[in-house]
């Protein structure tokens, strides 16, 4: 079974440049369901599709296992705007 | 009205799987063209409308919360029905592997505008936040023109 853990591993681990990354599950304590916020400057110039495209291939095989995944990625002034 | 309208175009179209449409489109083939042959499949219900959305249940029946919120969207942002198609991937798994190897994206609902893949929940939600989504929608000129009401209840 999958945890936030596991993922933000995963993901710090493949995806430079990190900022921030925040998982989170949803799923009650199945391990089937997590929500995702990847901050890194990678992003920078990307549109959500190629941004979405970098996480989804960081994580190609743990998506296949779980029922639901949900990703959102900023840029480290995009996230400030938000934080703020 | 538009909202009506949308959830019954999408149940007619939606309701053909993808093993329907092969039939009526392709003669059986042997297995080792299936992989083509699936694709071309792919190919032609990407393009079966000018926005086609791959989800889980129906338009007026979503059985999946972000293929809902999708919907929500679409009609929110006044997409016309009659440039609206649907297909229901819980209907047919072979669409359902198909599509996501297609696509190479990983999750189910998938939108097309003019057989351009444009993204997932996530993506387009947060377009929708952004106008891009409204701008991608009003240039594919896919949008109820805005004196649709008038002419139709004068």
């Amino acid at each position: 079974m999958l945890t936030e853990e596991d993922l933000r591993n995963k993901i710090s681990t493949t995806i430079p440049d990190i900022y921030n990354v925040i998982v989170t599950d949803l799923s009650y304590g199945c391990g089937q369901s997590f929500d995702v916020v990847v901050v890194s400057n990678i992003f920078q110039g990307k549109n959500k599709l190629q941004r979405s495209r970098l996480v989804n291939g960081a994580l190609k095989e743990e998506i296949q296992t779980i029922h639901a995944f949900s990703c959102k990625c900023y840029t480290e002034d995009e996230w400030a705007k938000i934080v703020i | 009205m538009f909202r009506r309208n949308l959830m019954a175009t999408g149940r007619l179209i939606g309701n053909q799987t993808l093993t329907q449409m092969r039939q009526t489109i392709y003669r059986p083939q042997l297995v080792a063209f299936m992989s083509t042959e699936i694709r071309k499949a792919i190919e032609d219900a990407v393009s079966s409308a000018p926005v086609v959305l791959f989800m889980k249940g129906t338009p007026e029946f979503p059985q999946c919360g972000f293929s809902k919120a999708t919907i929500g969207i679409l009609g929110q942002q006044g997409v016309d029905p009659l440039k609206f198609a649907a297909y229901n991937v819980l209907e047919d798994p072979e669409l359902r592997e198909a599509i996501k190897e297609f696509t190479e994206w990983p999750t189910i609902p998938q939108l097309f505008v003019n057989s351009e893949f444009v993204g997932g929940c996530d993506v387009i939600k947060s377009m929708a936040k952004s106008g891009e989504l409204t701008e991608l929608l009003e240039e594919a000129k896919v949008l109820v023109p805005e004196d649709y009401n008038s002419e139709k209840d004068p």
